[in-house]
């Protein structure tokens, strides 16, 4: 049944899913497709124009207009006074014929065009019976496409990299007239005449399309993301609980990890690498979880498993956070008791991608804030991180995860080789706030170079993007101006967090 | 003595908070449907043919479950649900403790799954279509 295209919500404030962003705007309007069963390239060009027609109204009202996915971020990256549209049931999917690939990717990966509202669940169900798979995810799988690549969104596939590295082409929204198809000239996935099948122009620039990848709206609405997709592999997991010690930090930083001869690894190095870290254990020990790539299901692995009958209520985090305000010494008692909870063993469990990293439990008042680092800082920047939760006793827990260099313009993981993100996360608090109030200036104190995750919580300005991105940022707004070439719709795809971040010029 | 009595102090706003939560929070349980996208808008208008849904009704058992009212079926256009939450403001908590559970009033909200289009393959759009 063919349902309305254009819905108004009728609400005047919009929230995100953590409820770190309460915004007022004009109007947020739900986005659907004409004719959600059945995916066909006439019915994603009749919502490309459904999407000009609302670019449209929004500049003649003087509005700027944004889009949001599945609203994770707990920066206010996506959010708008003017018009907000919700993009989620937007999930046409395609697959490319081998016939559709430009001569220079013959005999390359399997391509699949995805429509922005796809969801990372839905892709991997999408894939599974295709015999593919994503390169990599987040750690749980409710993002949208757009919006997880828009932001950065990265794993721990420290051979890989960010969501953003497996996109070949951006079908981008431009302009209420125009839209283009952007791929790299260094690296073109698909004939030219198919730029024309959704009415885009084709656009080859390594330089565009690096900086588009990641900007988080504001190059216009990503309407299309056209992904290489990996042959289904298995991914084989071990955790482990072991010392914070110069071997785990000499294998961090050189991304050698024989010297620790993890369990499971029988001479491989990881593909997945993380550490979970409680601030509060003065044992000095860390939660490793490595994960394996391979092919297929080893006999005597164990699947994964689903979860713990056991999840937190919908007000836990908000409790927490109440409670550790009032009586500062329950943050080490909570972080132990989290600490011992996810203190498991687990040994030889496998299974695809999108059975590992599912759905997220998590609701309610959390506060996640993430940097990246370089390999070789991630000590000091842990030490510092450790400084400012005893200091404020936000009860904190850290993570590290490795995530190969993105070629991103702006891509928070650009750090080369590999850079090693670090995770503060904890309810939202007063604590919290002043930790991570305190934290960026004393990275910075420490002469460590950090760079914010786009998504997550952080103090961005003009100087201090300056300071992680240096000419970077010049590059990206170059590439800006290019594509959207009037002040009239560089304003049109701008908001409050980019004109503070100095990105709206 | 001034630390204890401090210490007091705060365990019992501690204390208080903690179990004010439950009410301010309402007694929640929540189920979703694994592997469905999720997707977050606010509550549905009467009568709309939208493609997600999320819908927020009171039912009522009354006479210890030989009378229910309120809406049982809900319309998901074949879709399915993506997920179920029951939860008790306090006055229902409360109404149900003064009738001794004859009359028991619960929130219920259900979000209807996302639309799963079937793939296309991407091809010249037919003459005449744009």
């Amino acid at each position: 049944m063919p349902v309305d295209t254009v819905r108004d919500t009728g609400q005047r404030r919009w929230q995100n899913w953590h409820q770190t962003v309460d915004q007022s705007l004009e109007r947020w309007l739900v986005v659907s497709n004409a004719d959600p069963h059945q995916s066909t390239i006439p019915g994603y060009n009749a919502t490309t124009r459904v999407l000009q027609d609302l670019m449209g109204q929004a500049r003649d009202k003087d509005l700027s207009i944004r889009a949001h996915g599945g609203t994770w971020s707990f920066s206010p990256i996506a959010a708008t006074e003017g018009i907000l549209l919700n993009t989620q049931p937007l999930n046409y999917r395609f697959r490319m014929g081998a016939e559709q690939f430009h001569p220079a990717n013959a005999g390359g990966a399997a391509l699949i065009f995805a429509q922005c509202g796809m969801a990372i669940v839905e892709l991997n169900r999408y894939l599974a019976p295709l015999g593919l798979a994503l390169q990599t995810c987040g750690a749980s799988n409710g993002q949208t496409i757009a919006g997880a690549i828009s932001t950065g969104t990265h794993g721990a596939a420290l051979r890989f990299g960010a969501m953003q590295d497996y996109v070949r082409a951006l079908h981008l929204i431009v302009s209420p007239e125009e839209s283009v198809w952007l791929e790299p000239a260094s690296r073109p996935a698909v004939r030219d005449e198919l730029a024309g099948f959704v009415n885009a122009r084709l656009i080859r620039d390594d330089e565009l399309f690096y900086a588009a990848l990641v900007s988080f709206g504001s190059f216009g609405l990503i309407h299309g993301v056209l992904l290489e997709a990996a042959p289904m592999y298995y991914l084989q997991s071990w955790r482990e609980t072991r010392a914070l010690d110069d071997t785990l930090w000499r294998a961090i930083a050189s991304l050698d990890f024989s010297a620790l001869t993890l369990q499971g690894a029988a001479g491989r190095q990881p593909d997945h690498f993380q550490v979970l870290i409680n601030p509060f254990d003065q044992s000095r020990q860390g939660i490793v979880t490595a994960m394996y790539r391979v092919p297929s299901r080893p006999p005597g692995s164990t699947p994964p498993k689903t979860g713990s009958e056991w999840t937190q209520g919908d007000s836990a985090f908000e409790a927490v956070g109440l409670i550790t305000d009032l009586l500062p010494d329950a943050s080490a008692l909570l972080a132990s008791l989290i600490d011992k909870l996810t203190r498991t063993t687990v040994a030889n469990v496998c299974g695809e991608p999108g059975q590992m990293f599912r759905d997220t439990t998590t609701r309610g008042k959390t506060a996640g804030a993430a940097v990246g680092v370089p390999l070789d800082r991630t000590r000091d920047a842990i030490e510092v991180a450790r400084t400012e939760i005893g200091r404020t006793r936000a009860p904190a827990l850290l993570a590290i995860r490795l995530v190969r260099s993105t070629k991103a313009t702006l891509g928070f993981t650009s750090f080369e080789p590999a850079t090693a993100v670090i995770d503060i996360d904890c309810p939202q608090s007063n604590r919290q706030r002043d930790l991570l109030h305190g934290l960026w200036p004393a990275l910075e104190q420490a002469g460590i170079p950090f760079r914010f995750h786009w998504g997550k919580l952080h103090e961005i300005d003009r100087d201090r993007l300056r300071r992680m991105y240096g000419d970077r940022v010049d590059r990206w707004l170059s590439a800006r101006r290019t594509l959207l070439p009037t002040p009239e719709l560089r304003r049109l795809f701008a908001n409050a967090y980019t004109d503070r971040a100095g990105l709206s010029d | 003595m001034k630390t204890q009595r401090q210490l007091a102090h705060g365990l019992t706003i501690a204390t208080l908070a903690l179990f004010s939560f439950p009410a301010g929070g309402c007694l929640a349980y929540r189920a979703n449907a694994l592997g469905a996208a999720p997707i977050e808008e606010p509550m549905r208008v009467e009568g709309d043919t939208a493609l997600v849904v999320r819908e927020q009704v009171t039912i009522w058992s009354l006479a210890y479950g030989l009378v229910r009212k309120g809406r049982s079926r809900i319309e998901c256009d074949g879709q399915g649900l993506q997920e179920v939450n029951l939860t008790s403001p306090p006055h229902y908590t409360l109404l149900t403790i003064i009738t001794l559970g004859a009359v028991s009033p619960k929130r219920l909200r259900t979000k209807c799954a996302k639309a799963i289009p079937a793939g296309g393959v991407f091809a010249p759009p037919p003459s005449g279509a744009q």
